[in-house]
């Protein structure tokens, strides 16, 4: 129960936190410390962390989703735990889960953006430096957003397809 | 680690980071008056007969859905300069988070009004009331109710979101306020620390104090 509440409030200080000042704080740990890792390798970290925070309310969310009933059944038909995690709670759970997850990633992509405070060059901070260049914003811009449109949208109406599809008597 | 950590010049500097916290709400509220007002009227577009309508909403919620957040900050700021519309960076950071939030609300929204019984509003009419009078009086409170825990989250980001400003040069913000003192002395860590320990304190203030909201607004 301790341990259980720990986590909770640890994630919740990780969803608390603007992303920007967790990638500057786990950035200056890095060369504190002298970990030596790459600025790549700390932005991954933190939005490997970061995701996990928002993955572990919608993993526990699936497995609520599961009646207990079911899971009873199942252990009094002679299953192991982990047996009833793996053959009855997991196909269950994963058609609540996936549509919500399709959305975190989305969001995890979106956020990456970010990246380019701590000096990566991605999407939106290369077309910055082509827009000091050019000196045509508007239209870099529209061009970056429309990558990031064109990765997000597909994917967004898979989930919300998914969605519609797995959700039971709807 | 050869490394002595400076907390002194960081908790001196504790008042400047609290006025920055203040501009920071200041924004977050600002940006979500705004958006709640845009997204009710997305979320009426999107159950209107007109066709434009219809294609405003649609184009506005998949935008601001599917680009990140710093992206429509940088659209404001610099796009919108480019086309003779130039807007400050505290103003244009109001900007791209109302736009956000409103996309994403306009969803929320969406959907408890269609939560809202449809007789409830031909009863109303038929008692005699005008429409708008229906819709602020018979179906606004309830819509209220239904999304007032995705307004509340919306927020949380709101307030998350308010620290892009420093990426177009906002100084006063909380975030703002933390990288210029930052840079200033080369204490990093100390003074993100000391933020990070403010927008999780802001984050808290807005949870907690909608749960107690909640529960004086929605008791019966």
């Amino acid at each position: 129960m301790v341990l259980q509440r720990a986590a909770g409030s640890l994630l919740d200080v990780f969803r608390s936190i603007p992303l920007l000042i967790q990638f500057v704080l786990i950035n200056s740990v890095n060369s504190l410390l002298r970990l030596g890792l790459s600025t790549f390798k700390v932005a991954c970290l933190v939005l490997a962390i970061y995701t996990a925070a928002y993955c572990t309310e919608l993993v526990r969310a699936g497995i609520l989703s599961v009646p207990s009933i079911t899971r009873r059944a199942g252990r009094s038909l002679g299953l192991t735990y982990l047996q009833d995690l793996r053959e009855i709670v997991f196909p269950i759970a994963v058609k609540v889960v996936l549509p919500n997850w399709i959305g975190l990633t989305l969001g995890v992509m979106k956020d990456t953006s970010l990246v380019l405070w701590i000096g990566i060059t991605e999407l939106l901070r290369s077309s910055q430096s082509i827009v000091t260049r050019t000196q045509e914003p508007l239209l870099v811009l529209a061009i970056a957003g429309l990558i990031y449109f064109l990765m997000s949208f597909p994917v967004a109406r898979l989930g919300t397809m998914l969605e519609k599809k797995w959700t039971p008597n709807d | 680690m050869n490394y002595t950590f400076h907390w002194a010049p960081a908790l001196k500097a504790w008042p400047q980071l609290l006025w920055g916290a203040v501009v920071t709400l200041e924004i977050a509220v600002l940006s979500m008056i705004l958006g709640v007002m845009i997204a009710i009227a997305l979320a009426l577009f999107s159950k209107s007969n007109s066709k434009l309508l219809r294609g405003i909403n649609s184009v506005w919620v998949e935008l601001a859905r599917n680009t990140p957040a710093l992206f429509q900050v940088y659209m404001v700021y610099f796009g919108l300069g480019s086309l003779g519309l130039r807007l400050d960076s505290y103003p244009s950071l109001v900007v791209g988070i109302t736009f956000n939030c409103a996309g994403y609300l306009a969803e929320a929204f969406r959907g408890g009004l269609r939560a809202i019984p449809e007789t409830q509003v031909r009863a109303a009419r038929s008692l005699g009331m005008s429409a708008p009078k229906v819709f602020i009086f018979i179906v606004l409170p309830q819509l209220f109710r239904i999304v007032f825990y995705p307004i509340t989250n919306q927020m949380v980001w709101a307030i998350l979101m308010t620290s892009l400003g420093v990426v177009v040069g906002l100084t006063n913000d909380l975030m703002g306020v933390t990288q210029q003192m930052s840079v200033v002395t080369f204490r990093t860590f100390e003074y993100f620390a000391l933020a990070a320990i403010l927008y999780y304190a802001l984050a808290k203030f807005v949870t907690l104090g909608a749960g107690v909201l909640a529960r004086r607004l929605f008791q019966y």
